[in-house]
Parts: C-alpha cells; sequence; structure tokens
C-alpha cells in the first residue's frame, strides 16, 4: 500500500493546481528569458560581425540560428517609430499562415490582424513602452489566414542599436493551449473552491485519516469539536485524540468499510472535555488511482437528538405517573373515527367538558387543524411511524392551547385506539422556549440577525426579531404577535404585498426577490425597506417568513444624488459643458448628460455605453489633423496630472463639425501611478466661429489697409511725377529763347499724356474691384481662349506667335468670365510683349485638376526674369520688369487681385532668356 | 566751365531733360544718362562720375536696387549721390541715408538753388 502517498485530498488538489499554474508560468519566463538572451547574443554576434574573425563562432551562430528557428516561438525586429517589421522568423509562416513578405512589407500588418477587440489596448500599450525605452510583454489575439484567433504572447525588448537609434525585437508565443488551460483551471478551481467553502462550512466535521489512523485533512467544524487548530490535530491518531476505546470502534468501521468498500455508518458515544457527545459517522474508503490511499468520514453531532429520545422516554415515564396518578391529561381515541371514547378527569378539567360531552365529541372537534390533517397524523401514529405531535386544542371556553401530544396505539376487542397523553405547553410556545433544541439555535441566529426577520401567516404576524422590532418602531414581541401585516404596508405598496404573496404560496420558487417596500412602523413613521420573503413551515402552518432591511438612508441618499445629478445636468446644459469620468483600472468610462449634449448621441450604436470599457470610436470623430495632438495631451496629462486641450469633433447625431475645450484632473493613488480622469468638455464652437470671423476680417482689414497704402503710394510718385515734370517744364519756359520753347511744349503735352494714362489705368484697377463681384458661370477655356486671339489677332500674327492649347485634362471652370478672360489675356500679351528678340514666341497653355482647384498654366520661351531680385515686387501695382517696351505696370496686379479673391494664387517660374512658366490655381471650390 | 563728372538716372526722360537744363545752368556739361538702375550700373563701372541723381521707381532695377549692388560691388565709392524722387515717403528718406555714398534727398521737381547748395557741399 502505498502509504506516503496519502495527502489530505482537497487541500491537495488545490496545491495541485496552484503549483502547476506557478511551475507553468516559471518555465515559461525561464525559457523565455533564456530566449531574450540568446536573442540578445545573436543579434550582438551579428551585428559585430564577429563570425568573420572567429572561426568556430561560425558554428556557433548557426547553432543559435537553428535554435532560434526551430523552438516553437518566433522572433521579430521591427522598426519603433512605426511598428514595420524588417525581421521575422520563418515559424511565423508555419502559425499564421501568411507569407513573410506580408509581415516586412505592409506596415501596418501587424496592427491590422490584431483582434478588434484587442488592438487599441495593444497597440496604446506598446506605443507608451516603446516611448519610455522600456521592455514589455502583451497577449492578445491575432488573426490567422485562416481567419481564426489564436492567443499569442508578445515579449517586446528595446535595444540600442551602435548608431544610437533603437529598434524593436521580440517574441511571439503560441499560448492559445495555455489560454485553454488556465480557462479551464480557472473552471475547476471554482468548482473546487466552491466544494471547498461548502466543506469548511458543513457544521459536520468531516476528516480524511491514512490507513496507520492519522489524521491527513480536517474541516473546520472538526477544529470546533476539538476545539484544537488544524495543525494540532493534523498527524495524530483516534486513540491520542479520544482515547482507546472509541477508537477500538472506530477501527472497526472503518475496517467494514474497507472490506466491504462501501460506506459504513455507526452510532458513536464519546466523552471529550467532560461533555458526552453522540455522533452518527459514516466512514468511506478513499481511493487514489487504483490505490487505497485512507478512510474519509464525515460525523454528525447527533446528541440534540439523542436527548431528545431521552426526553421523550422522560416524558413517557411522566406520562405513566400522570396517568396512574390521574393528573396527567388522557384520551383514548377511534383510530378509525377519531371519536374520543374515554377521558380521565384530567382531560375533563383541561378541556372544560363533563365526561358525557367530552366522549360524545371526536378529536376533529378539538383539534384545530382541518380534519384531512387530523386523519393524516392519527394514521401515522397508529402506524407508529410517530408519537410525538404538537397541536393546538380548542377549550370548551374557545381558548387554543398549544399541547403536545405523544401517542401510543392499542388494540381493544380487535377494534384500533389510540391512548394519547396531551401536555398544554402553551406558556413555552408563547416565551419562545421550544422543546426542539435543533429550533431554539435557529432562533438565537434569528434573535441575534442583524436584520429584521418576521413570520407572518394569514395575515397576522406571529414572529418578529428583536432587529425587526426596531426597525417597526415596536416595544415587545408580544405586542406586536397578531397586528395585522397590512397594516405595516404603505398603501401604495399594499396591492403589491399582496400580489407577492399570493406568488409566494402559487409558485414553485418559495421564494420573493428583495425589493423595495415603503412601510409604515406601529409608531406611523414611513419608511423604505428591501423587503424577501421565503414560504416556511412555522408552528405548523404554511407561513410566510420575511428578510427586511431599512433602506430610508440610502433611499434619501439617491434622491439626494439624483438631485446633485440634475444640478449638474441644468448647469451643463446653460454653460454646454459635459462632465466625464474615465477609470484607468478597469477601463470603464462614464459621460455626463451634458457631455451627451455637446458630442450628441449615436442612438444606433449607443456611443457610448456608459460603465463599459473605453471600446467605443471617441477618437474617430475628433478631426483628423486635431487627432494626435489630443492623444499627446492625454499621455502628457499622465505626468504632469492636468489636461486642456482645443479640438474639432464631428457630433455623433449629424456629423457637425464643433469646436471644444476639454480640461481634466488626473487622480492619483499613493504611489503616484494615475488611476482616474476626470474632465470637462465644453462646446466652444460659438466663441471659435467667432475668432475665426475676427481673424479674416483682420486680415481682410490688413490687406485693404495694404493697398490703401499702395495707392497712397502710387498717388504720391505716379500722380506726383508728371506734376512735378509740369513745374519744372514751365519755369524752364521762361528762361528760354523763343525758338526754344516748341520743344518745350511738346515734353509738356507728353507729360499730360502720361498723368493722363496713370489716371486712367488707375481707373482701370478701381473698376477691377468692382468686377471682382461678378458672378461665376460655368466656361470652356477653348471658347475664352479663342475670344481673346481673335482680339489680340494682330498683336499675334505681327509676331508670329504660336499659341498651343491642351485643355484635355480640365476642359471647363465655374469662374466669373471677365475675370477670367482679364487673367488669360494679361499673361499672353506679356508672353509676347517680353518675347525674346529672333525667337519665335510660342506659349503652352494648359489646364488641369488638382486637390486644390483647376490650375491653369501658362508658359513662354520669352525674356524671363531675375525672381530672385523681382519676386517680392511681381505682384505690385506699377510694378514694371522691362523698359525696352510700353507696359502699364497693372497686369500681373491684376492678376494676382482676381485669384486671391476666389481663394487661389499664383506660382511663377522663370529664367532669363529661357522662358516664364504661370501657374495659376483658380481654385472653382 | 565746372569739371564735375555728373550721372543722370532716370527712367523719365522729361526729368532727365529738366536735370540737364539746370546742370547746364550750373555750367556743368559733363552729364551722362542712363534710364534705369541696371544700365546705371553699366555706365558707372564705365567710368566713375563725381555725382550720381537716381530717381527711386524705375523698371528692371530701381534707385535702392542700384545701391545696393553699387555699395555690395564697391563700385565706385567715392561717387556722391543725390536721390532725386517724386514721393518723399519717411521710409524712402531713411532708406536712402542708410547709404554712405547719399549725401542727399530732392524731391522733384528739381530746383538750381537746392542743387547748388549740396554741391557745393562737396
Amino acid at each position: 500500500m502505498n502509504v506516503n502517498h496519502t495527502i489530505n485530498i482537497i487541500p491537495k488538489y488545490f496545491l495541485c493546481s496552484s503549483l502547476n499554474l506557478f511551475n507553468f508560468n516559471v518555465a515559461i519566463y525561464t525559457f523565455l528569458l533564456t530566449l531574450i538572451v540568446l536573442l540578445t547574443i545573436y543579434h550582438f554576434i551579428a551585428r559585430k560581425k564577429l563570425l568573420q574573425k572567429i572561426n568556430h563562432s561560425q558554428d556557433k551562430l548557426k547553432h543559435f540560428q537553428d535554435l532560434v528557428e526551430s523552438v516553437n516561438a518566433i522572433f521579430w525586429e521591427a522598426n519603433p517609430e512605426n511598428f514595420q517589421f524588417n525581421y521575422i522568423s520563418p515559424q511565423a509562416k508555419k502559425l499564421f499562415g501568411y507569407s513573410l513578405q506580408n509581415w516586412i512589407e505592409n506596415p501596418s500588418f501587424w496592427e491590422n490582424h490584431i483582434h478588434p477587440e484587442d488592438r487599441k489596448n495593444t497597440v496604446t500599450y506598446c506605443q507608451k513602452f516603446t516611448r519610455q525605452k522600456l521592455p514589455h510583454q502583451l497577449e492578445y489575439r491575432f488573426r490567422t489566414q485562416s481567419g481564426k484567433y489564436i492567443w499569442i504572447k508578445d515579449l517586446v525588448e528595446i535595444i540600442k542599436q551602435d548608431d544610437g537609434s533603437y529598434k524593436l525585437v521580440g517574441i511571439f508565443i503560441d499560448i492559445s493551449r495555455q489560454k485553454a488551460q488556465e480557462q479551464v483551471l480557472q473552471k475547476m478551481r471554482t468548482q473546487i473552491s466552491q466544494a471547498y467553502t461548502i466543506i469548511e462550512q458543513t457544521q459536520d466535521p468531516m476528516m480524511i485519516k491514512n490507513l496507520e489512523g492519522n489524521y491527513q485533512f480536517v474541516n473546520k467544524a472538526t477544529e470546533n469539536f476539538f476545539g484544537l487548530p488544524k495543525r494540532q490535530i493534523l498527524g495524530k491518531s483516534d486513540t491520542q485524540l479520544l482515547g482507546e476505546e472509541i477508537s477500538k470502534k472506530i477501527r472497526l468501521a472503518e475496517k467494514e468499510a474497507i472490506d466491504k468498500n462501501k460506506i459504513f455508518t455507526q452510532e458513536e458515544e464519546l466523552t471529550l472535555n467532560d461533555r458526552n457527545y453522540y455522533f452518527e459517522t459514516s466512514y468511506a474508503p478513499l481511493w487514489e488511482q487504483n490505490s487505497l490511499s485512507g478512510i474519509i468520514s464525515i460525523s454528525r453531532d447527533i446528541t440534540e437528538r439523542k436527548k431528545n429520545d431521552s426526553k421523550i422516554r422522560e416524558s413517557e415515564e411522566r406520562f405513566r405517573r400522570y396517568f396512574q396518578e390521574e393528573k396527567s391529561v388522557k384520551l383514548l381515541i377511534d383510530s378509525e373515527s377519531g371519536q374520543i371514547t374515554d377521558a380521565n378527569l384530567s382531560a375533563e378539567i383541561f378541556y372544560g367538558y363533563d365526561y358525557k360531552a367530552l366522549t360524545s365529541l371526536s378529536i376533529y372537534d378539538i383539534n384545530v387543524l382541518p380534519k384531512e390533517e387530523v386523519q393524516k397524523e392519527i394514521s401515522s401514529a397508529s402506524l407508529k411511524n410517530k408519537n410525538h405531535f404538537n397541536f393546538k386544542h380548542r377549550l370548551s371556553n374557545g381558548l387554543i392551547r398549544h399541547v403536545e401530544v405523544y401517542s401510543t396505539p392499542i388494540q381493544v376487542n380487535e377494534k384500533n385506539y389510540l391512548l394519547s397523553t396531551i401536555y398544554d405547553i402553551t406558556n413555552r410556545v408563547k416565551t419562545g422556549l421550544a422543546l426542539r433544541e435543533s429550533e431554539e439555535r435557529y432562533r438565537f441566529l434569528t434573535e441575534s440577525a442583524p436584520m429584521g426577520i418576521m413570520v407572518h401567516s394569514q395575515g397576522k404576524i406571529m414572529y418578529a426579531n428583536p432587529f425587526a422590532l426596531d426597525l417597526i418602531e415596536a416595544d415587545t414581541l408580544e405586542s406586536i404577535i397578531g397586528y395585522p401585516i397590512k397594516d405595516l404596508i404603505h398603501p401604495d405598496y399594499q396591492e403589491l404585498m399582496l400580489k407577492r404573496i399570493r406568488m409566494l404560496y402559487q409558485s414553485d420558487m418559495m421564494i420573493a426577490p428583495a425589493l423595495d417596500e415603503k412601510c409604515i412602523t406601529v409608531k406611523g413613521n414611513e419608511k423604505d425597506f428591501l423587503i424577501s420573503g421565503i414560504l416556511v413551515k412555522y408552528e405548523g402552518k404554511t407561513a410566510v417568513c420575511n428578510v427586511f432591511h431599512d433602506i430610508t438612508e440610502r433611499k434619501v441618499a439617491e434622491k439626494e444624488l439624483l438631485q446633485t445629478r440634475s444640478f449638474l445636468q441644468e448647469a451643463e446644459q446653460i454653460a454646454k459643458i459635459g462632465t466625464w469620468i474615465y477609470d484607468l483600472i478597469n477601463g470603464e468610462l462614464w459621460w455626463s448628460e451634458g457631455l451627451y449634449q455637446v458630442f450628441g448621441r449615436d442612438e444606433k450604436q449607443g456611443i457610448p455605453p456608459n460603465g463599459q470599457s473605453h471600446q467605443h470610436p471617441w477618437q474617430e470623430n475628433i478631426h483628423i489633423e486635431d487627432r494626435q495632438k489630443v492623444i499627446n495631451a492625454l499621455y502628457k496629462s499622465l505626468e504632469i496630472g492636468e489636461y486642456q486641450c482645443e479640438y474639432r469633433f464631428y457630433r455623433y447625431d449629424n456629423r457637425e463639425l464643433i469646436y471644444v475645450y476639454t480640461e481634466a484632473d488626473i487622480e492619483f493613488d499613493k504611489n503616484k501611478n494615475p488611476i482616474r480622469i476626470i474632465g470637462i468638455v465644453q462646446d466652444i464652437s460659438e466663441r471659435k466661429r467667432g475668432e475665426l470671423e475676427l481673424l479674416k476680417k483682420r486680415d481682410q482689414l490688413e490687406k485693404a489697409n495694404q493697398e490703401l497704402e499702395e495707392l497712397n503710394y502710387i498717388a504720391s510718385h505716379d500722380l506726383k511725377a508728371p506734376i512735378a515734370n509740369m513745374q519744372g517744364l514751365l519755369e524752364l519756359y521762361n528762361l528760354l529763347s523763343l525758338e526754344e520753347k516748341p520743344e518745350l511744349i511738346l515734353k509738356m503735352e507728353k507729360t499730360v499724356q502720361k498723368m493722363k494714362a496713370t489716371l486712367s489705368n488707375l481707373n482701370e484697377v478701381i473698376s477691377l474691384k468692382k468686377s471682382l463681384a461678378e458672378t461665376k458661370k460655368n466656361i470652356y477655356f477653348d471658347d475664352i481662349l479663342n475670344q481673346i486671339i481673335a482680339s489680340i489677332d494682330t498683336q499675334i500674327k505681327t509676331t508670329d506667335t504660336q499659341i498651343v492649347s491642351d485643355f484635355s485634362l480640365c476642359s471647363t471652370i465655374n469662374y466669373p468670365p471677365v475675370q477670367l478672360e482679364s487673367i488669360l489675356q494679361n499673361l499672353l500679351t506679356n508672353a509676347i510683349k517680353y518675347r525674346r528678340p529672333e525667337h519665335r514666341p510660342e506659349i503652352h497653355i494648359k489646364t488641369e485638376k488638382t486637390k486644390k482647384g483647376v490650375c491653369l498654366s501658362v508658359s513662354d520661351n520669352g525674356l524671363g526674369m531675375d525672381l530672385d531680385k523681382m519676386r517680392d515686387k511681381l505682384f505690385k501695382i506699377f510694378h514694371r520688369f522691362h523698359d525696352h517696351v510700353e507696359g502699364k505696370g497693372i497686369g500681373l496686379y491684376i492678376i494676382n487681385q482676381i485669384v486671391q479673391s476666389h481663394g487661389g494664387w499664383v506660382d511663377v517660374k522663370s529664367e532669363i532668356n529661357k522662358g516664364t512658366t504661370f501657374k495659376i490655381i483658380l481654385n472653382n471650390e | 566751365m565746372n569739371d564735375l563728372e555728373i550721372l543722370l538716372v532716370d527712367d523719365d526722360e522729361i526729368t532727365n531733360f529738366l536735370s540737364k537744363q539746370i546742370l547746364k545752368s550750373l555750367d556743368i556739361e559733363n552729364i551722362r544718362s542712363a534710364s534705369n538702375g541696371q544700365e546705371g550700373i553699366r555706365e558707372i563701372k564705365e567710368r566713375c562720375p563725381h555725382v550720381i541723381l537716381l530717381d527711386i521707381k524705375m523698371p528692371v532695377l530701381d534707385g535702392f536696387g542700384f545701391l545696393e549692388e553699387k555699395s555690395r560691388d564697391n563700385i565706385c565709392p567715392k561717387s556722391k549721390v543725390i536721390m532725386l524722387s517724386s514721393s518723399n515717403t519717411e521710409e524712402e528718406i531713411e532708406r536712402a541715408k542708410s547709404f554712405e555714398s547719399v549725401i542727399g534727398y530732392i524731391e522733384k521737381p528739381l530746383k538750381k538753388d537746392v542743387l547748388q547748395n549740396l554741391l557745393n557741399t562737396l
């Protein structure tokens, strides 16, 4: 027999499971640590190219490589910036199914194949630790090529490279089996722990002994019985603990159980600490892996029952004594008809009838129970199944007495009778001294329970424990016995109560679940109770036992909370503010009603479901340009303890873009770890739009100012210049001789003409400003170009200019026609005007659609300009870049003004003596 | 006859004509003219004048462009410049004065006595 193997079954189970898990984890960690070391060495060796220097290290490396590629784990290397893989060991193909190229070539391959529920947390976690250059490990589900998800453990190291940059190296390990095992183990552990709880909590001592008779396991009840802690019991034998005599009996019982290989039960009497105990103990052999390892036994304390039995015997003696003395109440009852056939004097006195009257009654007239029930009891007494009853008997004066009845069947002249002795126990019942000790124990429990317990039947209270009396403000138990239960219930709740009681009686459940009910105490005060009910037998009657707590304070608190909440709601609504709380420990997110007002509510998706983990796509509704800013601010907040950010957000309900301002405080625990973020979000769209409008207005004003300054300059220069010249000429006129004067007149005329030209140019500019308000039309570039070519036909022909146009990529545009004509005409005439001498002018016109709008490009092969010098003056009014031909210096100014008024712009590229290209983003949006 | 050599740089031929008349009345006959800054640079590279009458707003290369190139390439550092412009904004006057060679700023039309006073300071 395997004696050494006999360990207590329950703790051993525990030990096994936790030990296995522990060993498993240790094994995995040791394994992984080794792998990381190997990987690092492998990496190190590979980097240093030691293999070229040391011959035998090549074998070593090969060894490592073989090792790396043969272990059941996948190694990878990735860029820490974007998690793009640049190496993954070949086993990945086997485990995941994807070809290795997929991993390397697709930058978001890894992220995209993480289980959607794990993705966000995994990526965020990985990013966080990578940023902090800390090694970390993750467990998540990953999709294989077949579409199945497998659990993997991902161990990540950050390695600093020779050039100071970092790289991520890591290992994937398939932990699907481990996960599955964990689940099974967890389930087993739960079951075992339930079993263990039951074993520990049962009142019956349970123990396991090895084959030598030494205790290997005992439960709490055993400890209580011996009055010793486990450690003083374990290892000892019955002889040591209980003495030789009883141990012999126990050993015999154990032998019986083992020999017959079945449960053997016996009664045992033993004395411990001067107290006498009776136990009913069952013994069973304990088998472990097909070999007998010990004995398991369960003992039920039947001391109380034994005492009762002896009490009954005492009662019988007493009955005989009473019978003899004619003092005990005695009835002889016909078992079949229930007729009282005989009665002694004590019976006459007790029931208040004379002999004749008493013997004319049947037992059914005296017992308050229905006839059927009494008949049942008579038959069980006749069959000797039961000899002791508790009844209520009615006296001649109508009073009901609690009686204890001992009945013995007897035969007289072949007729069956019951000889019953009746004891009045009314006083005992009323003072709560019930006969049975077990009941006393229950009562003790209920009496001391810190909750209200009340029993009622047929609408009347039968019992209430002190706590209940306190709750219903009753002074004594006596004062409320018989009190109508209905009077304790608030009128609004009476119907509900009746329904619940009916349900209790009718359903098989026998339990009415806890429910809030409003009650009225004996003193008339309203209270809120949480009440549950259960159907019980009480004093032979079917009754309802209620267990209840006072929740008045909780109700008040709830009401206050509701009020606070509604205050918050109101305040939030007025200020367009929402509140949120994010629990960093369990990932729960709570949004206030106000926040739903700000962000809108996605009715379909119910975003976000309050209290659930933070998986709802809140980030996705942030304007793409602001998203990173918000995330950065959140991360930073975990360090600095506060969070402030302004961002744009698309409302859930109507996708309207709103501006919000958010501010939050971070709560930290004692170890300064962030545990909670509490924040507000405010809709600042109105303010923001106002600000933007203001900024736009300011820009417009600045521009207008600038234009004014330019015009002022023109007035001070281009108009003053000819006037000054006139002045000078007039002064000279008086000094000159008659012959010289006609020449001077000519110069004066020229000056006046120049002034006129300047004025008409100014006029043109002013009318341009007006034309900027012209409405847009859908126009064909071809039409406009043909119109212009026709109007400058002579110029084109005399200069032999070649115009090549290609509007195939974009043939039409929505633009004010006069303005487009003005742009194109100015560009064309400029190109012709500033052509290179002895070169045939060539102009290429092209249109295309770009992201920013329609782009019109016009390039020539003319003189070109030195843009390094000219760029800032290019679009200024009355600035000219060539002086060999007449120019007004307003062409480019006009083009720029028009284009800018539609939100477009002009790009110029030019090279002297090669040509100029104007690219004009017309912006037709 | 005055032996001062003068260069007129102005795109406006009337201005150049008037300037020449006034210079002649001051007995200055050695006068060249250029119609923009770029031509002016070409002229002074050929020979340094004593004084340059310089307009500001000109095509191709304006007066300030001329001054910048002249000082950057250190062309005729001894030649003095008198600005002659129809505009007289503070900004332009300050900018002109920042060049060492500029000795005066005259608002058009050119007056004989003003020019004479300036030339006398040489």
